[in-house]
């Protein structure tokens, strides 16, 4: 999407008569990014749902106050990171669920089945919900989503160094994990 | 053992129900309307509240200022009626009052010992 189409989006949600009109087309342009990013995040559809739903109402509630000084993907990535962190917040325990991840997250996963449960992607799923929440975000907008380190400096408010450190450690771990449970 | 992340792919092999992307704008549309609508009832509400509120305070201010000069007014009566002395009352009383207060002049130990 470039930054011409963007704005012209934004110059229809801030008229009150083209307003509707312009959300739905912000949201069908983003709200498969964006829903991926969030589900990469908490796991479960209906959370992810509930999320990405939260991302757009506050996107319709405020789009008067968007300026333009950032780009509309970044504006809606921190927007749906700001509710992941909120969703942690509420959810404290969800990361302490530890082992309990891997039944729950089989029911999630395509192809479901006792063979598949134990393939390498289940593992690297797992591998990345066990992380600490800023590596786990991290992570996912750089491999999943290919955001530049800039990109995700502005959406996370973070340095392009502290950025970087945080891929690492994450790609170490996943690694790890792997390895271990090879 | 080396890992290459890269080959794992950008599949996240998560499962989405059938025709979810297609709904979820429209229904997202209607709970931000929604929203917004309940949010403007609410603030119409608060200020509603914040409107009577003030005319309570003022209500009560004002009878308080109201009764504070009413019990100023009262003091001084009380005051002044302290100061009327019997020959001030005297006119006013019936016979059957004057009567009644001879007798209990006259009866009453005590009077005489307080004028002693």
């Amino acid at each position: 999407m470039n930054q011409e189409a963007d704005a012209y989006i934004f110059s229809m949600m801030k008229d009150p008569a083209m307003r509707d009109k312009g959300f739905l087309k912000l949201m069908d342009t983003y709200k498969v990014p964006v829903y991926w990013y969030i589900r990469r995040m908490v796991e479960s559809h209906e959370d992810a749902e509930d999320i990405l739903q939260e991302t757009f109402i506050n996107v319709y509630r405020f789009a008067h106050t968007f300026k333009g000084e950032s780009r509309i993907f970044t504006w809606l990535y921190r927007i749906a990171t700001n509710e992941c962190t909120k969703y942690f917040r509420k959810n404290r325990n969800w990361v302490k669920r530890g082992a309990g991840i891997s039944e729950e997250m089989a029911g999630e996963l395509s192809g479901n089945d006792a063979e598949n449960s134990d393939n390498i992607l289940h593992k690297f799923q797992q591998a990345i919900l066990l992380l600490p929440e800023k590596q786990r975000i991290v992570f996912n907008m750089r491999y999943y989503d290919e955001l530049s380190y800039e990109d995700m400096g502005q959406i996370l408010n973070t340095s392009v160094n502290a950025l970087k450190t945080n891929y690492h450690y994450a790609t170490e771990k996943i690694k790890q994990y792997l390895i271990n449970n090879a | 053992m080396e890992i290459d992340l890269k080959k794992i792919g950008k599949d996240s092999g998560y499962k989405v129900p059938d025709g979810f992307f297609e709904q979820v704008s429209e229904l997202t549309l209607l709970k931000a309307k929604r929203r917004e609508k309940n949010h403007r009832r609410i603030q119409l509400a608060l200020r509603g509240f914040a409107v009577a509120a003030s005319l309570s305070a003022i209500a009560l201010l004002g009878y308080y200022e109201n009764n504070s000069e009413k019990h100023e007014v009262k003091q001084v009566a009380q005051k002044e009626k302290l100061e009327v002395t019997i020959s001030d009352v005297l006119p006013d009383l019936t016979d059957d009052e004057l009567l009644q207060m001879t007798v209990v002049y006259r009866t009453d130990p005590f009077i005489e010992e307080s004028q002693n």
